[in-house]
């Protein structure tokens, strides 16, 4: 228990407990919402949540984690070919600061893509001949070509985009859906990562970015291992059957109810909900896992790679199934996108292991009519520059860390398909229309799930805390 | 933490208040007794209550001052009930100053001021009440009521349903400009009861101009200083707050003076501020709601997955997953029916539901999205659902159903989109192709 807790509890606690018989006033901390989750089990979300209609049950969020070059992607810049080499204007780059690994470069030559872009499907949406499989569902997509974020570092970049702020400590998006909203399906986590196990780790991932931060640790996203056993020792020791954990888990529930009762320490009941959240997924696990029933095209439409547990391909067909089983927040991390340099090659191969199996996710939960309650978000924490990192050869560039424009895409419920929202200028360096902070994403994804980006809040240290912080607006412009 | 502590003092008011006004009452009732039926010997009980009372009522009103810092009161209601508080500690006070020395004063002082001080009493209890409970809590069931007035304007289910025009600047105008500028005395020529009226304009030409604000004389004459002499409202009536001539500006500006806009695409800020100015009906579903609760419950128990939508309108998600399925699934399905019209969004999907229960299902007027794939579910069945006069979502993936049965799904006319997966239905089918040209969106696999 930490200090505010049991400070709480001995002087405010007893002395107002005191006062509230004396004066029959036994309700007065009944309006106290964040004593509802504590009270209730987890499975509930929040009272007077969903605070309107949502459009989103469940999601499935793609992170890029590098930052994926959206000029080599997405946001097809014709004007470039002509600039090619020429250095980058002065007036465009506006005295940014740059990152140290590239800030004393003496020359910033712009850099077209060495990729072709063509136009897709009845939006008529320029793709890169990078991502064939994602250029066939162009009009299932929403473009967001105009992201800004404030960082410029990886850590710190991802860290903003799942928390709501550079520094480690705050919950991430998932926590605080599964904290707002419950789960929809009591066996099994409603927040699930996977982390592909075929990309290059080169920046690492840390747990905290789905974390529960300050929130009640049973929000917390659990990490599936990417391998065959997803979750390990599921399976009772030998001469141990169901009955007898079962028996012992509730002896064992007793018990931390005593240690409740006293100390009223969320952590305790954190972990009662835990154990049971282990219990139920001895028998949930297996079977959502269980890959033997999925017929032989269903391989196929994912690529060969989905045949081998914790692939980038395995683990968009394991989330799914896990949608399909009403896990309310499913986060996928591929890594690897982060090409300073020899970044044609490198961006084929990060492209090669998740376009396919991207696109099939998209296909998969449109014919299964998922896409109507599930969104799918695709994207890194940051773009990359027009300028090349390094010098700029006929046949090979880099580009470094871009914070003021990015691309990014959703696609599903409550989002318009086959739309484009947002523009950069002819250089890719900055948005000249609808820019897209970070925590207008955020505010939008709480929208789409019926939340109220402003009123989700939980109070911590003495202040009232959200994940937008104390900014994000509603990007209406991309509502369906 | 010095914010909730103020708040959590502030709230004993409601509490408190109730002492000075027995300890005022009771030094009233005294001061009666002593004259009327001249028990001197009880003078000395008139000034103690009123001390008390004085003390006790200059309590309140600090209790009350904190309460008031956490705001969220009307502001002209509480403005006269703080004063009328003040008025009261300071009447108190000088009753008992005028007691205690009751040889020095006229009796009739004496008695004038005990009179102000029961007044002042009782305006200020019954604006406190009225703080609490509402304006018209007193009134609302007394006989003698009249008709009630529509000023609330029209009942909205949600927020997204409100007009910028009817629902939040009519009532504008009809509280501030009206009187003066109404049909049967438009002064200036200047009528502003209706949008027809309000576009003709005065003596001096139109008052709004579509999209440009700057040249829209309605605005420039509501913002200029107080003291102007072109200042409107005129003669020193309520002037328009910053917010109403905000959503004014936004409505010429980006609304283009449409009477059907929405306010839905004012932004966020705009909404948040009128929601409050708007008669919501949301709330009076939720409590009929939570009498539910227990029922609910009883369903959770059976298998069902059952999640509030929306708080706003008490809408329910109901979920039986396909692993929860043993016994009569159509028994279960009964189960539902006191519930029914709570339900707008349903998954029977892998269930084992066939075509007599689609009957019951589409008694749930409400449904918004039903899925019911991978069901033995004909033809036969789903001709049950066109009466589903909401359904914008239906999922009848590997079902039986053909494209002769898509005739009567057509005549769904909300429908927004359909999925067809691994059934007999094709691309081809003269119904599915009416209602693609219809934009109903139909996917028949990928």
């Amino acid at each position: 228990m930490d200090r505010r807790r049991f400070l709480t509890k001995t002087s405010l606690g007893i002395g107002s407990l005191a006062l509230g018989s004396l004066m029959g006033m036994e309700k007065i901390f009944a309006g106290n919402p964040q004593t509802v989750p504590l009270l209730s089990d987890s499975a509930h979300g929040l009272a007077g949540l969903p605070h309107f209609m949502p459009k989103a049950k469940r999601v499935i969020y793609l992170f890029q984690s590098g930052g994926p070059s959206q000029l080599d992607l997405f946001d097809y810049k014709p004007k470039l070919i002509d600039l090619h080499g020429q250095e980058l204007p002065d007036s465009v780059r506006d005295g940014q600061r740059l990152t140290g690994m590239s800030a004393d470069q003496s020359s910033f030559p712009l850099t077209a893509s060495a990729f072709k872009f063509d136009q897709y499907g009845q939006s008529r949406t320029w793709v890169s001949e990078l991502m064939p499989h994602t250029a066939e569902m162009v009009d299932e997509l929403c473009f967001i070509k105009s992201m800004q974020t404030g960082q410029i570092n990886h850590d710190p970049a991802i860290t903003f985009f799942q928390t709501g702020h550079q520094l480690p400590g705050r919950p991430s998006m998932g926590a605080w859906l599964s904290y707002g909203l419950g789960s929809d399906n009591q066996n099994l986590p409603a927040f699930i990562v996977l982390v592909s196990k075929n990309a290059v780790q080169d920046q690492p991932l840390y747990a905290r970015l789905w974390g529960n931060g300050f929130l009640p640790s049973q929000y917390q996203g659990i990490q599936f291992r990417s391998g065959k056993d997803p979750v390990l020792y599921l399976g009772n020791p030998e001469n141990y059957d169901g009955p007898d954990r079962r028996e012992m888990l509730d002896y064992l529930k007793s018990l931390n109810e005593v240690q409740f009762d006293t100390y009223g320490d969320p952590e305790i009941s954190a972990r009662i909900a835990q154990y049971e959240m282990a219990f139920r997924m001895q028998t949930s696990v297996p079977e959502v896992t269980d890959m033997s029933k999925e017929p032989d095209w269903v391989y196929e439409m994912y690529g060969e790679d989905s045949r081998d547990p914790g692939t980038y391909a395995a683990n968009c067909l394991l989330a799914r199934k896990l949608i399909e089983k009403d896990v309310k927040f499913v986060q996928l991390y591929h890594q690897g996108w982060d090409q300073h340099g020899n970044l044609p090659e490198g961006i084929k191969n990060q492209c090669k292991k998740t376009d396919q199996a991207t696109a099939a996710l998209i296909k998969d939960l449109k014919q299964r009519g998922l896409l109507e309650d599930t969104l799918v978000i695709w994207g890194g924490e940051f773009g990359r520059t027009v300028y090349s990192q390094g010098t700029l050869s006929p046949d090979n560039y880099g580009r470094d860390h871009h914070p003021r424009c990015f691309t990014k895409w959703m696609c599903g419920a409550g989002v318009k398909p086959g739309f484009t929202y947002g523009e950069t200028d002819d250089f890719g360096y900055n948005v000249i229309k609808d820019p897209v902070h970070v925590h207008d994403l955020q505010a939008t994804i709480l929208h789409l799930f019926g939340i109220d980006h402003e009123k989700l809040v939980y109070k911590h240290q003495g202040r009232r805390f959200r994940l937008t912080d104390v900014e994000g607006h509603v990007v209406r412009g991309i509502l369906s | 933490m010095t914010q909730d502590l103020i708040t959590f003092i502030g709230r004993f008011h409601p509490v408190w208040v109730h002492l000075p006004i027995g300890f005022l009452v009771m030094a009233a009732l005294f001061k009666i007794y002593v004259v009327l039926w001249s028990r001197q010997h009880l003078r000395e009980a008139v000034s103690f209550s009123l001390l008390l009372g004085a003390i006790s009522a200059f309590i309140a009103s600090i209790f009350g001052f904190l309460l008031s810092q956490s705001g969220g009161y009307e502001g002209n209601i509480l403005e006269i009930h703080r004063t009328a508080g003040w008025i009261t500690v300071s009447l108190a006070l000088l009753a008992w100053w005028v007691n205690k020395n009751e040889h020095r004063f006229s009796k009739l002082f004496n008695y004038s001021v005990m009179a102000f001080l029961l007044l002042t009493l009782f305006v200020t209890g019954h604006f406190g009440g009225s703080l609490t409970h509402g304006e018209d809590y007193l009134t609302a069931f007394a006989p003698f009521r009249g008709e009630k007035e529509d000023d609330i304007g029209r009942i909205l289910y949600q927020v997204e349903d409100a007009e910028v025009f009817n629902d939040l600047i009519q009532p504008i105008f009809k509280n501030k400009c009206q009187s003066c500028h109404r049909s049967g005395k438009a002064k200036g020529e200047l009528n502003l009861a209706s949008y027809d009226a309000l576009l003709k304009g005065g003596e001096n030409g139109p008052v709004i101009i579509p999209g440009d604000v700057e040249n829209s004389e309605l605005i420039r004459r509501v913002s200029l200083p107080a003291n102007h002499q072109d200042f409107m409202p005129a003669e020193g009536k309520k002037p328009l707050t910053k917010e109403e001539i905000q959503i004014i500006v936004w409505w010429i500006d980006k609304g283009k003076v449409d009477p059907k806009i929405s306010l839905a695409e004012a932004g966020d800020d705009m909404v948040n501020w009128a929601k409050s100015r708007l008669n919501l009906r949301g709330m009076e579903q939720v409590e009929s709601f939570s009498i539910d609760l227990a029922q609910i419950n009883d369903l959770q128990n059976m298998g069902f997955r059952i999640r509030l939508l929306s708080y706003e309108t008490g809408a329910l998600d109901v979920v039986f997953p396909n692993e929860s399925v043993n016994g009569n699934i159509s028994e279960l399905i009964q189960l539902l029916f006191p519930i029914k019209d709570r339900i707008y969004w349903l998954t029977l999907a892998e269930t084992g539901i066939q075509d007599p229960d689609l009957s019951v299902i589409a008694q749930f007027s409400n449904l918004q999205r039903l899925r019911i794939e991978n069901n033995p579910i004909s033809d036969l069945g789903i001709s049950a659902l066109k009466n589903l006069s909401k359904l914008e979502v239906l999922n009848l993936n590997g079902t039986q159903v053909s494209g002769r049965g898509m005739g009567q799904i057509a005549e769904i006319r909300s429908l927004k989109s359909l999925y067809l997966w691994n059934t007999a239905v094709s691309t081809q089918d003269e119904w599915v192709i009416k209602m693609k040209a219809d934009n109903v969106k139909v996917v028949i696999g990928a």
